[in-house]
């Protein structure tokens, strides 16, 4: 079968405390709660071109696993990819036009 | 150097600073003297810029939402501070997105781009320190994050479009000065304009001539933008009596206290976020100076009945669309009258398509909001374990999808099926009965997809869970009894996708219907008369726009619509089922060409079965190959009983092969075929019934 696709959530930053996650396993999950995205809101933006080390090596590497998928986004969202009479899209994978077929597109 | 420009831009080019320490020989600092002077830079640096290297600190924070959240988004629509929990989180993202692409570009050789991007970061940083909200919100804004993948891609090789990286890379400079007019800041910044035009986030759009070339931008609080060409400055926007000044249209409904704001995006270059391209400015016509006043009103007009809509609505829906969508971005004509899109490298943008009926657009807004809420929470924990090339049946879609389609598609339409669901209970009459169609669709749908992905194995624990949550919220729906006429029209619709996915893309054994050919052929009976293996596999044929579907949600959004459908003269004498059709177009749905009902899809419609099936014998006999008639044929036949019925409903994609594989030789007949197969010694058995299209639809 042709049909590639990116894994879904192969783009995800998941830092405890530096340590990156990108295993599946729910173990990574210590607690209840859910996630492990570094929050660097409240950091300088400045300062994150400087970070390093192999922590923060980490992180980036997941944010360009993101930026290595072209089209991700635009095929997750399950939506038809273009009619045929405009430019080839970026969604390659994608094979042909079709209508939305949701109950609102009547 | 890479093209001449303002004075500023052809000092020599700056050294590029070291990667992880800046001293105080300021090998960094902007190469243009306005903009080292406007940004104050000496008082603006962060400490840390003078310490050297930074280590991550060890106490940062992560983004993370509760046990409850995250049972909440699954079987609902999220609260409020979830949904500022996740639009957070794609702050983070995007940070660290434009902080990775400035490094690229930093380590890269000299040139003009390497200067824009190099002061534009720290303008924008500049701009964060200024006023963080302000600076974020331009940060947020879908395209931004949509130009930044695009450059990094480019960087990393990803992709090679035909377009000079300058062109890219250049829009920077529009990015950080938008941040600073917005935190009051003084600044100048390189930036490039694209076909002439120049985007400032958010705040609008400079015409700068025809071409794309380099030019200063510097502003002042208070005071409009300034473009510096190699010819010429000249106050360009930011000013009432700047003619070439297109600002930005943000539109605002407002019901019930309710408010929500979103930019009309309909110029920044970056707004297709790969999932259209926007037509280039043709030189000469300055689309940048278009009346915008109007363009504004016509979203606003459409926006605020649709926003009533979704306040009324209740169930969260309202605030969830709020707390995701920043922007409208307004699709292409050829997509139709009724699509609408998002994507994950651009969230917070709904691509829509200028609907003029508010439900039609709430119920968009809603499918779009749900498609970035998981997006972001996908970002929190994956819920597939590594996305196999596994393809699986998606109601709303004909191509096969993977499992992470099948997730999103699952999600956006449980949602919808909520927003139909308080429609149904809110309306009376006919309104009522198409939102009963919608939610009973959705509903069924939904269900289908959830047992696909809990039967994958491709699930992760939280993945498990999340679909369980789902799942529950269907079951708290399963009390809701849609009248019967619009249950059945739902389920069938629903079992004409499925027998038309079927027929598409589910390949038989080759060897199989040869086998099968031979032995039809030597008049024998049939050997191996079980399902025979099938494997998907994708056709890209788009084929015909489904008649029969339009046709069935024309019955409940357009009674009278659908009246006219079905009573068009009848057919000529001396051929009861006429090739061309009956019932004239349907109106076009989701930018396919208009649907054209067969006669066999007429009396398929209004509960003529007895005809349905004979049109459509007849237009397979006239065509073997003709997939919506042969899906029609094995609705109509597998609704009924005994072994020939299971030979439809069970493996009609067998029979559509060898039937055609018998008719490209001459005469076949797909109900004797299908008599054949069934009356042999190991006929097909057992296999789920079809609902039977005898009870759903009304004579016209």
């Amino acid at each position: 079968m042709a049909v590639q696709f990116p894994r879904v959530g192969g783009y995800i930053v998941r830092v405890d405390y530096g340590e990156v996650h990108v295993s599946t396993d729910v173990s990574a999950v210590q607690d209840d709660d859910v996630g492990d995205l570094v929050d660097v809101t409240g950091l300088d933006l400045a300062d994150l071109a400087l970070f390093h080390g192999p922590r923060w090596a980490a992180a980036r590497r997941a944010i360009l696993a993101w930026v290595d998928t072209p089209g991700a986004g635009a095929c997750v969202f399950d939506h038809p990819p273009p009619p045929p009479t405009t430019s080839p899209p970026v969604c390659h994978r994608a094979r042909g036009w079709e209508a939305d077929d949701r109950a609102g597109a009547l | 150097m890479t093209a001449p420009g303002p004075t500023a831009l052809s000092s020599p080019p700056v050294p590029a600073p070291p990667r992880l320490a800046r001293t105080s020989a300021e090998p960094g600092l902007p190469s243009h003297p306005l903009a080292r002077g406007a940004l104050g830079l000496a008082a603006d640096l962060p400490g840390s810029l003078a310490a050297g290297p930074l280590a991550l600190p060890a106490a940062v924070a992560r983004h993370r939402v509760t046990r409850a959240e995250f049972d909440a988004l699954a079987t609902g629509n999220g609260r409020r501070e979830t949904l500022v929990t996740l639009r957070a989180a794609q702050l983070s993202k995007r940070l660290l997105l434009i902080s990775m692409l400035t490094e690229a570009v930093r380590n890269g050789p000299p040139s003009t781009a390497r200067d824009c991007v190099d002061e534009a970061f720290r303008l924008l940083a500049a701009a964060r320190r200024a006023d963080r909200p302000a600076a974020d919100r331009v940060i947020m804004h879908p395209p931004v994050a949509a130009w930044a993948l695009r450059c990094l891609r480019r960087l990393r090789g990803v992709i090679a479009p035909a377009e000079p990286l300058d062109d890219d890379l250049g829009y920077f400079g529009g990015v950080a000065a938008a941040a600073a007019t917005l935190a009051h800041l003084p600044y100048a910044v390189p930036a490039r304009t694209r076909g002439g035009e120049l985007t400032l986030p958010t705040l609008g759009t400079v015409l700068a001539g025809d071409a794309s070339q380099w030019v200063m931008v510097t502003g002042a609080p208070g005071g409009g933008v300034t473009l510096a060409t190699p010819t010429r400055t000249e106050l360009r926007g930011m000013s009432a009596t700047a003619t070439l000044w297109r600002p930005a249209v943000t539109t605002t409904a407002t019901t019930a206290g309710e408010q929500i704001d979103v930019v009309v995006e309909d110029a920044d270059p970056y707004r297709g976020a790969g999932v259209f391209v926007p037509e280039p400015r043709r030189p000469g016509v300055a689309r940048a100076v278009s009346p915008a006043a109007a363009h504004a009103e016509a979203w606003r007009a459409r926006l605020v009945p649709a926003w009533r809509v979704l306040v009324e609505a209740g169930d969260g829906m309202a605030e969830t669309v709020r707390a995701v969508t920043s922007a409208i971005v307004p699709l292409p004509a050829s997509w139709g009258a009724l699509a609408s899109a998002s994507t994950a490298d651009a969230l917070g943008a709904a691509i829509l398509a200028p609907v003029d009926d508010p439900v039609r657009l709430a119920s968009m807004l809603v499918h779009e909001a749900r498609h970035a809420t998981l997006a972001t929470l996908l970002d929190f924990a994956p819920f597939l374990r590594e996305e196999s090339e596994a393809v699986y049946f998606a109601p709303w879609r004909r191509d096969p999808r993977p499992l992470g389609g099948l997730l999103h598609g699952a999600y956006a339409f449980l949602g919808i099926a909520g927003f139909w669901r308080e429609r149904w209970a809110a309306a009376a009459g006919p309104e009522a009965e198409l939102a009963a169609f919608e939610f009973a669709w959705c509903r069924a749908a939904v269900a289908e997809v959830l047992g696909t992905l809990r039967g994958s194995g491709a699930l992760t624990e939280l993945g498990r869970q999340f679909v369980a949550g789902m799942a529950a919220r269907l079951d708290g729906w399963r009390s809701l009894t849609p009248p019967p006429a619009v249950a059945d029209a739902a389920g069938v619709a629903l079992a004409d996708a499925r027998v038309r996915w079927r027929l598409r893309h589910a390949r038989p054994d080759d060897d199989r219907i040869a086998a099968w050919v031979a032995e039809w052929r030597a008049g024998t009976h049939c050997t191996q008369p079980d399902p025979p293996p099938v494997t998907i596999t994708p056709n890209g044929d788009p084929g015909a726009a489904d008649a029969r579907r339009d046709l069935a949600r024309l019955r409940f959004a357009d009674p009278p619509g659908f009246g006219r459908a079905i009573s068009r003269p009848g057919p000529a004498v001396g051929d009861p089922c006429p090739a061309t059709a009956e019932g004239g177009t349907l109106p076009p749905a989701g930018g396919q060409p208009p649907a054209v009902p067969t006669a066999g899809d007429l009396a398929f419609v209004t509960g003529d079965l007895r005809r349905a099936a004979g049109c459509y014998r007849a237009d397979l006999a006239r065509r073997a190959d003709d997939l919506s008639a042969f899906a029609g044929l094995a609705l109509v036949r597998a609704s009924g009983h005994g072994p020939a019925a299971r030979v439809y409903r069970e493996c009609p994609e067998a029979l559509w092969a060898l039937f055609r594989d018998l008719a490209r030789a001459g005469h076949a007949d797909p109900d004797e075929v299908a008599r054949w197969l069934a009356y042999s010694e190991l006929a097909p058995r057992g296999g789920d019934a079809m609902p039977r299209p005898a009870a759903i639809f009304v004579a016209g």
